[in-house]
């Protein structure tokens, strides 16, 4: 099927003390495959402070949880592992695998029912 | 398989040849600056240039790129959507070349948009541009206007508008050969509840067979409440203090009016408005107490009485804004019979201490009773058929008024390419979702109810960790022999990266009370554990080495008991207030942009037609205009950046002098800086 590039960023300042980004981009290889890249930021305080900043390539063995998050957006349970992302980039011992997994895993931590 | 010369197919891929000719970003909001429509800056930081060859991984990093700079754009906004997709136009297969073209669609919706009849009447009346400004950042704006009546023959004059910070500067002129009106305004608010403004307002223009001429300055503030109901109502509430000078020559002899005094008046203003569904309606009531200030008595009292209903027909239904964006978006012209009714009525008591400024003179210019354009109450008998201040010179009036359009020619302002691309609305509808999610999670986690009432979650937590920390003692504690069974050593590499996991889970649930973690824990972490847990404690009893794997099953039931209490404690929690909540903060917005994608036309044409009935009398019979009417027809057009109106009404009663019909011809042309 061919690939067209996509981008959408949608940010919610629900009030002066919140901020909230997410960004879906649908990348297009030159051999037509495709790869998705979800961008998360939770910003709370005043002043704004970031809380969760979140880049993820999300690798094929997710695929199906990233179209359901690009349909419904994420469930409370990656909003949760968007946090323990958030804790593991900021832990002076995790290493760089560890953060690279645990931002992976706000993808994989969708709970998939049948139809998601 | 290529499709026809100039015209590119669907699969980028197959052009990846093909030289690149140019390399454009069209911002579909443009049209508003488009000196700022080049992007230079952005342009030259693109991977894909003019005179290359066309990749499409470079096509796909530019997209991105293009997004997230307009993203990072500073504005004020409740919810901002960006869009980029590129498309490539003029492919020839012969000199195997294309061009490039990034569209973006942005919609930066500013906080204090709310569901009000004026707001309806500009989608209406002036559909791209009410659009287009919505959906761009605060800066300069300027709008020189022109047109035609009767009374005023030719005018033109500018309309110019900033802002900064919280504060809003407005300024607008108009001149003809026979008149002068200005108007300057400094406004502020407290967000979008509370509004306030000083402004200086200049006006000389024929009334009748007399001139008016009035210059004052203004303090006024203006309230709203929050929307009351799911019908999109809010009660509305506002004063305003004038004081200024008036002067009023060849006054006809039947009117007592003091030729040249100063003049003050507090003015008192109350209504509802609101947004039904495809309708809006208002109804306010204003109350004037003017002197001369001759000696601090109010010389004069007006009251004023004015509602109004707007219908959008046979238009695409648009939600409350709690639901999903829904589609199909149409790519032809958005089609709707727009209605317009007005009815609107006053009265000036003690009307011989009313300047002539003040009086009812009537026709076909809305005079509103204070220069609010966010709450516009008519003061004046509007009649299109009789041209402006010659109706009559009165103490009491009323008017109603109705008007019709059809849409018959036009463009949706939602470009093609984005009505017709299925992943759209997918998308807009997943990002929202997320957001309304974690406002949702934010609500939860500020509620003292729900901080009480979770308490207990941490606590269970704490037990979960301790079972798992035994688990983990139990597995070092497995003979090196039987770790190195290829099965065991497997399940044991991923028992160990599933705790390093959960133990990341469990620091935020335990450590920093964070029970939005909870639903991680139970519905990701610990059911893969448990499982590979499972089996490697069968695999461990198939190698006699009961005794760990029953120790290590009293594990796993400790940790499985504690996940079960988590889960009715947070099952318990449950509840769609946080949720509703959530939706009904985001409410607003999502209806501007459903508007955005199901109403708006970027260019529209619309014939109109129009029925109004007006009376301005007073106490002398000679004062009394008696039943006038107007009816007639014209068209709006709405070109972009460009809108224009012009109308002829006829009144079947008209008596010399006057005509028996007038002209009202108007256009704007508007224009941000950035």
């Amino acid at each position: 099927m061919p690939c067209t590039p996509l981008s959408v960023n949608l940010e919610v300042d629900p009030d002066p003390q919140q901020k909230i980004l997410f960004g879906l981009n649908k990348i297009c290889n030159n051999d037509n495959t495709v790869q998705w890249t979800l961008h998360f930021e939770l910003l709370q305080g005043n002043p704004l402070a970031t809380v969760v900043k979140l880049d993820v390539a999300i690798t094929k063995d997710y695929h199906p949880q990233a179209e359901a998050t690009a349909r419904h957006g994420l469930d409370a349970s990656q909003r949760g592992q968007a946090l323990v992302a958030a804790a593991v980039a900021t832990d002076p011992t995790a290493t760089p695998a560890d953060q690279a997994q645990a931002a992976q895993d706000v993808i994989a931590a969708r709970a998939m029912q049948a139809g998601a | 398989m290529h499709a026809a010369p100039g015209v590119c197919g669907p699969d980028l891929g197959a052009y990846q040849d093909y030289r690149v000719l140019q390399v454009k970003i069209k911002n579909l909001i443009g049209f508003l600056s488009p000196w700022a429509a080049d992007y230079p800056v952005l342009s030259r930081q693109l991977e894909l240039r003019a005179g290359e060859t066309f990749s499409m991984s470079k096509l796909s990093q530019d997209n991105v790129l293009i997004n997230r700079t307009f993203a990072a754009s500073t504005s004020v906004q409740k919810l901002k959507v960006v869009v980029t997709t590129p498309q490539l136009l003029d492919c020839d297969p012969d000199a195997r070349t294309l061009r490039v073209v990034y569209r973006v669609f942005t919609n930066l919706l500013a906080t204090s948009i709310a569901p009000t009849i004026e707001q309806e009447t500009n989608e209406s009346e002036r559909p791209a541009t009410t659009g287009a400004v919505r959906a761009s950042p605060p800066g300069y704006f300027v709008r020189p206007i022109a047109g035609y009546n009767q009374t005023l023959g030719t005018f033109g004059g500018l309309d110019f508008f900033a802002t900064s910070g919280k504060f809003r500067l407005r300024s607008e002129s108009q001149f003809s050969g026979n008149s002068k009106a200005g108007h300057v305004e400094v406004a502020g608010s407290n967000g979008s509840s509370l509004r306030y403004a000083g402004t200086f307002e200049y006006l000389d223009t024929p009334a009748g067979a007399a001139r008016a001429q009035e210059a004052k300055l203004t303090a006024r503030f203006s309230g709203l409440t929050k929307e009351l109901s799911g019908q999109h109502v809010l009660l509305r509430y506002g004063g305003a203090l004038e004081g200024g000078h008036q002067q009023a020559n060849a006054v006809v002899s039947t009117v007592s009016i003091s030729p040249n005094s100063s003049y003050g008046a507090l003015k008192l203003y109350a209504g509802v408005t609101g947004r039904p569904g495809n309708s809006a309606f208002t109804a306010s009531y204003g109350f004037q107490l003017g002197s001369d200030l001759t000696n601090g008595v109010p010389t004069f009292k007006k009251h004023l009485v004015d509602v109004g209903y707007n219908a959008r027909l046979f238009a695409a239904p648009i939600g409350d804004g709690t639901g999903q964006f829904a589609g199909p978006l149409s790519t032809a012209v958005h089609r709707s019979l727009d209605l317009e009714t007005r009815f609107t009525a006053g009265v000036i008591q003690s009307a011989a201490g009313a300047p002539l400024a003040e009086r009812f003179l009537g026709g076909n210019q809305v005079r509103p009773f204070v220069s609010d354009e966010s709450w516009i109450i008519q003061s004046d008998a509007f009649i299109r058929s009789v041209p402006d201040n010659q109706l009559g010179n009165g103490s009491r009036f009323y008017c109603a008024n109705a008007t019709l359009a059809w849409t018959v020619w036009g463009r949706p302002m939602l470009p093609k390419e984005l009505a017709t691309d299925t992943d759209f609305l997918k998308y807009l509808n997943g990002g929202f979702a997320t957001a309304v999610g974690t406002l949702a999670d934010t609500y939860k986690a500020k509620s003292p109810e729900y901080a009480k009432k979770s308490a207990a979650v941490p606590a269970r937590g704490a037990d979960v960790r301790d079972a798992l920390n035994r688990l983990g003692t139990q597995l070092k504690e497995i003979p090196p022999a039987v770790a190195v069974l290829p099965a065991v050593a497997q399940q044991l590499k991923e028992i160990q990266n599933g705790l390093r996991t959960t133990s990341s889970t469990l620091r935020v649930l335990v450590d920093r009370k964070s029970s939005a973690v909870g639903p991680t824990l139970l519905s990701f972490n610990l059911p893969s554990l448990e499982t590979q847990t499972g089996v490697l404690i069968k695999s461990l009893q198939g190698v006699s080495q009961g005794a760990l794997a029953s120790q290590m099953q009293s594990s796993l039931n400790d940790v499985e008991k504690a996940a079960a209490e988590i889960k009715d404690i947070l099952a318990q929690l449950a509840s769609p207030v946080y949720e509703t909540q959530a939706k009904a903060t985001l409410a607003p917005a999502h209806r501007i942009i459903d508007i955005f994608l199901h109403d708006l036309n970027i260019y529209s044409i619309a014939p109109v037609a129009i029925f109004d009935a007006a009376r301005v009398w007073g106490a002398s019979t000679a004062l009394d205009s008696g039943a006038q009417y107007g009816v007639g027809g014209g068209v709006r057009f709405s070109l972009v950046n460009v809108n224009l109106t012009a109308v002829y009404a006829y009144d079947p009663n008209w008596v010399k002098p006057r005509k028996p019909g007038a002209v009202v011809f108007k256009f704007d042309v508007t224009n941000l800086f950035h």
